[in-house]
């Protein structure tokens, strides 16, 4: 009985865990943060935090409260937010993390440090950069959708299904902000203030940890997805074929990628970097109002025609590419590991735009539906 | 605890998980980051090396059990320097088993209080942790051998965390190999043998165990290349998660990496981590607190086995409370208990073996 007693006592005083209790009605979740460069070197901080209020009838009903306060970094502006809300302010569950251009182009690095720090932090947030502010984004209300953070994620979900974007999120992001011969490219946003909406630009190729200011637009995104081997749940192309017909439809042909394999290769000869990407892609035709494609002669011309616009446009990114000095295909990196005594010779900031980048595309049409 | 459960020896298995999960413990987060910090992406060579290395320090461990073949470590001591130079030496081993302990609680208390419970006081959580390793290990070498072969289930479920990682890892980032020469590869498998330091549990308990001593020899090599691998695997799951120069930043790789997965249930995978690796800490501790409470109960010959425990758990708990959150304090502490660790763990062992087999060929000399 005695011991009884004891355990009940033991486990009422040590079981309770009254300290690092975070109790939900004490913090103000903030879903949505956007970052501005400031005149003066400091950071603009924009926050959307949503409140639910629940009534006893009817559904509950949110409301967004969207603050914009200064700060010489991150962290202050966070604690000037902090002095004009009522609760704490916790960016634990954050979602999307927009940069605004001007803050891109000079560094981004300084803005992530926080998030890495701090062990609460979420590090899927998606990021994303907008064109002009940062603050603009977070401050349109979209209609259909509840909060700009849901918006947004679902938003840059919806590319990364479509094989627009890599899906960059903090976690990712931390590697190649960190490691040389890495660079990366972010989805680019712009406001369309008419509409009350975004509008997904392209891809901002990023290099070290700012803004080039060269983008690939958003009909070349997939392109380049497919080129660094990665494709989202669809990934589709709508390609003129030809100029012959008078009715404008009949000249384009639409593809989805079914499978596609990407081979890169990284040679050093003569102290000259050359790389080879090769993709290949099995592919559906659903979309050719112009012919029939019984015989495999069409085919087979279809197929020649396709790979070799594809591969033209490849080398378009890809100039873009170098122009901007953005390594996203981790050249640098497959440099440094197989090739180290070359690596040390070299300054890759300076070389990364003088190699060559060759890129083949073979497009192989194995469906086209359900109608020849 | 009844009297068939003391005399009821050890299985081989048993051994086996014993050793496992003492050599498993603490160091497990923040091994990918002190081998990378010495040598870079090669760090995994470091520890292939330092688990050869230690190979032939169980080879003298067993040479030495094999002679006292129905003591434990203390009588063993006892034996070889005679009774009151062994007690002393006894002391000192017994000294060291309680700093260990103190720098595990040290470290277990921190990582606590910096990933999950940055309110809570140290006092609290070290309390805790060393009443449950009391509680386990007052219980004796066979309760604690049952428990540590039930708890090897979680391993499993480390490893799966661990494996789900292996989706992001890129094998880019462990090349080059050996670019920076042999050097700092050879100083990292300094750190490697850090985290094998448990090893000693596999002499202490031998006699305890049965079988022949060529099996109990095979056990221990399979013990120990079963620690040495699982390390090796979360190595190099690190090193190709994160990029090189990423993994120079990041002290608990594993738990950061586990960090950025998020399911529609479980938001934060890094968390369940914890409370699974706290397990591994607490049979690590155990063991500790019960080499600690061993060595007391032969030193001084008592007939009861429980207070020694108390007085080993009270000696563990006490000087840590003073040192609490202190970084620089903790580290200094750390790297003195290395350093007794490679005096006591290793180069004493060598010791004891040769005065052992001196004083074999003597006595025979005397009997012939």
């Amino acid at each position: 009985m005695k011991r009884k007693w004891l355990g009940i006592l033991i486990c009422l005083t040590l079981l309770t865990g009254c300290w690092d209790t975070r109790q939900f009605k004490d913090i103000k979740l903030v879903l949505a943060i956007g970052f501005d460069q400031n005149e003066d070197g400091g950071v603009t901080e924009t926050v959307s935090i949503p409140t639910v209020r629940r009534s006893t009838e009817g559904p509950a009903n949110e409301t967004v409260q969207v603050l914009t306060t200064e700060g010489k970094t991150p962290r202050e502006a966070r604690d000037h937010t902090d002095q004009m809300i009522a609760n704490t302010f916790d960016p634990s569950k954050a979602k999307v993390i927009l940069m605004g251009e001007e803050l891109a182009k000079n560094s981004i690095q300084p803005i992530f440090d926080q998030f890495y720090r701090n062990p609460n932090n979420n590090l899927n947030a998606y990021i994303a950069v907008v064109e002009g502010k940062a603050e603009d984004a977070i401050r349109i209300s979209p209609p259909n959708d509840p909060g700009i953070s849901k918006y947004v994620s679902g938003l840059l979900e919806g590319q990364i299904n479509a094989t627009h974007s890599t899906g960059e999120n903090i976690e990712v992001l931390h590697g190649e902000l960190l490691e040389p011969g890495i660079d990366f490219a972010v989805p680019l946003l712009k406001v369309d203030k008419e509409q009350n909406l975004l509008n997904f630009e392209g891809l901002a190729l990023f290099h070290n940890d700012a803004y080039s200011g060269e983008f690939i637009p958003n009909h070349q995104t997939t392109l380049l997805m497919l080129l660094e081997g990665i494709r989202g749940k669809v990934a589709s192309f709508t390609i003129k074929v030809t100029d012959e017909e008078e009715n404008a439809i009949r000249n384009y042909l639409t593809f989805r990628v079914m499978r596609n394999i990407q081979d890169m290769k990284v040679k050093v000869e003569n102290n000259q970097v050359k790389v080879d990407i090769n993709v290949k892609m099995k592919v559906r035709v659903v979309e050719y109002p112009r012919n029939h494609l019984t015989s495999k002669k069409t085919i087979i011309d279809l197929n020649e025609k396709l790979s070799e616009l594809l591969t033209e446009q490849s080398e378009e990114i890809i100039a873009v590419i170098q122009e901007a000095n953005s390594d996203v295909f981790q050249v640098g990196r497959n440099v440094q590991s197989y090739h180290p005594d070359y690596w040390k010779k070299v300054n890759w900031e300076e070389e990364f735009p003088n190699i060559t980048i060759k890129p083949t595309i073979e497009v192989d049409i194995v469906q086209y539906g359900v109608i020849s | 605890m009844s009297k068939t459960t003391i005399k009821t020896k050890l299985s081989r298995r048993q051994y086996f998980f014993i050793i496992v999960q003492t050599e498993i413990g603490v160091g497990i987060l923040s091994l990918p980051y002190d081998l990378h910090s010495q040598a870079k992406q090669d760090g995994w060579i470091s520890l292939l090396i330092g688990g050869v290395l230690l190979q032939i320090v169980l080879l003298v461990i067993w040479l030495i059990a094999k002679r006292y073949p129905d003591k434990d470590f203390f009588q063993i001591n006892e034996a070889v320097f005679s009774k009151w130079i062994g007690k002393g030496i006894s002391l000192l081993y017994i000294a060291y088993f309680s700093m260990v302990s103190m720098v595990l609680l040290l470290l277990f208390v921190r990582l606590i209080s910096l990933w999950v419970l940055p309110q809570t006081p140290f006092w609290i959580l070290s309390l805790l942790m060393i009443l449950v390793c009391l509680y386990l290990a007052s219980g004796g070498i066979n309760v604690m051998a049952r428990f540590y072969t039930f708890v090897s289930v979680l391993l499993i479920v480390l490893l799966g965390f661990v494996v789900y990682s292996l989706k992001d890892s890129q094998i880019v980032f462990l090349f080059p190999i050996l670019n920076d020469g042999w050097v700092p590869v050879i100083k990292g498998a300094n750190e490697a043998v850090l985290s094998f330091f448990g090893f000693i549990i596999s002499l202490v308990i031998y006699s305890k165990v049965e079988g022949s001593p060529a099996q109990r020899l095979r056990t221990i090599f399979y013990a120990h290349w079963f620690v040495v691998l699982f390390y090796l695997f979360t190595v190099i799951t690190s090193f190709t998660f994160f990029s090189t120069v990423e993994m120079s930043f990041i002290q608990e790789p594993l738990l950061y990496m586990l960090k950025s997965f998020d399911f529609t249930i479980v938001a934060r995978l890094d968390l369940f981590f914890l409370s699974i690796w706290v397990v591994n800490v607490a049979t690590t501790l155990t063991t500790y607190v019960y080499m600690t409470g061993l060595g007391l109960t032969d030193v001084f010959g008592t007939k009861k086995t429980t207070p020694s425990y108390i007085i080993a758990a009270f000696i563990i708990l006490v000087p840590p409370l003073f040192i609490g959150y202190n970084m620089e304090r903790v580290d200094q502490f750390n790297n003195f208990v290395v350093w007794m660790g490679y005096i006591f763990s290793v180069a004493f062992l060598f010791i004891i073996y040769f005065i052992s087999l001196i004083r074999g060929s003597l006595q025979k000399g005397g009997a012939s």
